[in-house]
């Protein structure tokens, strides 16, 4: 199986072929965003905008008013920051933007502070009527892609890109907005991830297993809105919540169950992500590693806790 | 070009004027400068130019990047029958629909803008909608002159050249204030035509209040076949009030009772030819 990148631009293109109204408007990126097909196959629904991401976005807005389905293709440590008000407008409107945050996290590694992309889902949860969704593998992502194409209003998909992550799902896994996967049951402890760490959590429950700790393990791929229920089940089944993300800890993930559980079940929760702090430079497994987000971190990290 | 197209449209702007004067002055908030500076282009474009309804899908797109002239925008939707004209007293009044900066809440309105800058993309997008969906259909936006001190503007700009964006034409109200100076001691524009001529435009400065070279201008784009158009309009801020004429004060100004009585006075008496 491919990675999740590779396999969204694959489907788009698939869907593409269905749906005259599917249009790509990128940032001079196609290659690096596995895109060269749909411009080659599409070229007049395919628009490269060069290096503008305000314009990026705003034109987005302004096919998605003609009835197109524009699909956003950017790096989202670009498009998610410097195009944030036009982001924001696009909700404010109703937009039907599809906005595809590849290269996510600290996938860019080496290229530092500029280019990793931890604060993005903080900034999309502020944004009303934006659905943020982080799928956590191939099926996931295209899943995801497949939801948001019936959705009227702006998505944003956190796309996980040049690193790999295991599959989990079935070919017919489906994606809902506000839904979640339990991926391994337990009842010890609840590891709760999406994106690139909910593989991780789960090998790292596996690791826990061997340990004689039961982990319940939990993706949510839909961060906004979010299956509070299941947040709430978990909390009040296992008594105790880890949250595991490639994100800053003020406002990702982390804060998202955060505020489900102080709201409706009051338990200990564990935040595993970035620190308020720039990363090191160095690869991106490196800097996974440097901030204990890989499985055998995180497995002892949550050992220790629960201790 | 017909005489009575002329006349249609210096009626209703002076209509409009009237209910833009009456909107603000009531609501004790708004941008009366910019109101009267647009009013005459936005009057042009919705009684001489733009085809189709809000319910058409291949309406001609119309945008307003300068969307604090609201007021403005509103009575003309109201001229038009899209918005009954006794709510324009509720403008910018509790739960009312009129923002006071346009917002898609009232029907022909197809962004929300405000924050300057945002339009041109809009516009771009729009364009490009057209062409892959095989339809000639237009797109005008209308932005301030200051706003154009915004870098996303000249992104777009680029853009719209680069793809022989034709059936865009972008208005520049210029009336050479923006909320306290003159654009030039802030940042000038200037030489303003030729910064857009060498984005790629096709150029023409015109009266802002002229309506037969307006509805000239606009009817003849595009000027140059695979060119996009920028027209720019020379106006005066608070245009059609002798008192707020050219006067910075009169960006927001609130409007008493007495003052609104003297301008419309002025309208009704001014010569309708």
């Amino acid at each position: 199986m491919t990675d999740c990148a590779t396999a969204f631009s694959a489907a788009l293109l698939e869907l593409a072929h269905k749906d005259e109204r599917i249009c790509i408007v990128n940032n001079d990126s196609a290659e690096t965003h596995s895109a060269l097909g749909f411009q080659a196959e599409f070229p007049d629904r395919f628009i490269d905008v060069g290096i503008a991401e305000q314009n990026l976005v705003g034109v987005s807005i302004g096919l998605a008013n003609s009835g197109l389905r524009p699909f956003v293709y950017s790096a989202s440590c670009f498009m998610a920051s410097r195009a944030l008000e036009q982001i924001k407008n696009a909700a404010y409107t109703n937009a039907n933007v599809v906005f595809c945050g590849f290269v996510s996290g600290l996938a860019y590694g080496a290229l530092g502070g500029t280019h990793h992309a931890v604060e993005d889902l903080a900034w999309m949860r502020a944004i009303p009527r934006m659905k943020v969704l982080a799928p956590a593998t191939p099926r996931d992502t295209v899943a995801a892609l497949d939801e948001a194409l019936t959705h009227d209003g702006p998505v944003y998909i956190r796309i996980v890109s040049k690193l790999h992550t295991p599959e989990l799902f079935s070919p017919d896994h489906t994606f809902s907005f506000g839904g979640s996967a339990q991926l391994r049951d337990g009842t010890d402890v609840t590891l709760i991830g999406s994106g690139l760490l909910t593989t991780r959590l789960v090998e790292a429950a596996h690791l826990l297993a061997e340990d004689g700790v039961d982990a319940r393990v939990l993706h949510l791929g839909s961060i906004e809105p979010i299956d509070a229920e299941a947040i709430a089940t978990a909390a009040r089944e296992t008594g105790r919540l880890v949250v595991a993300e490639d994100h800053v800890i003020n406002g990702g993930l982390g804060g998202a169950v955060a505020e489900v559980v102080v709201r409706t079940t009051p338990v200990p929760v564990l935040q595993i992500g970035i620190p308020q702090v720039f990363a090191p430079i160095g690869p991106a497994e490196f800097l996974y590693e440097h901030f204990g987000l890989t499985a055998q971190a995180l497995a002892q990290r949550v050992r220790q806790w629960l201790r | 070009m017909l005489l009575q197209d002329v006349a249609l449209v210096r009626s209703q702007a002076a209509r409009a004027r009237a209910l833009a004067l009456t909107t603000v002055s009531q609501a004790g908030i708004g941008h009366i400068g910019a109101d009267l500076s647009a009013m005459d282009i936005l009057c042009a474009l919705y009684f001489g130019v733009l085809r189709g309804g809000p319910d058409d899908a291949d309406r001609d797109r119309f945008i307003l990047s300068k969307a604090h002239a609201s007021a403005a925008m509103y009575s003309v939707l109201a001229l038009k029958g899209l918005l009954p004209q006794e709510e324009l007293a509720t403008f910018g009044g509790q739960n009312s629909r009129l923002s006071t900066v346009v917002s898609t809440r009232v029907p022909g309105i197809e962004f929300n803008t405000g924050s300057l800058g945002h339009g041109l993309s809009l516009g771009v997008g729009s364009a490009l909608g057209a062409r892959i969906q095989g339809s000639t259909r237009r797109t005008f936006v209308l932005t301030g002159d200051g706003e154009l001190q915004e870098g996303s503007n000249w992104e777009a700009a680029m853009l719209a050249a680069s793809r022989n964006l034709d059936t865009l034409v972008a208005v520049v109200d210029r009336n050479l204030a923006q909320k306290g100076a003159s654009t030039e001691d802030i940042n000038a524009l200037e030489p303003l035509d030729e910064k857009w001529r060498s984005f790629g435009w096709e150029v023409r400065t015109v009266d802002g209040h002229d309506i037969h070279a307006l509805l000239d201008v606009f009817r003849s784009a595009p000027l140059t076949a695979g060119k996009p158009t920028c027209v720019i309009a020379s106006t005066t801020k608070g245009k059609g009030v002798s008192f707020m004429e050219r006067n910075l004060e009169w960006h927001s100004r609130r409007i008493t009772p007495e003052l609104l009585q003297q301008a419309l006075q002025e309208l009704e008496e001014a010569p309708n030819d």
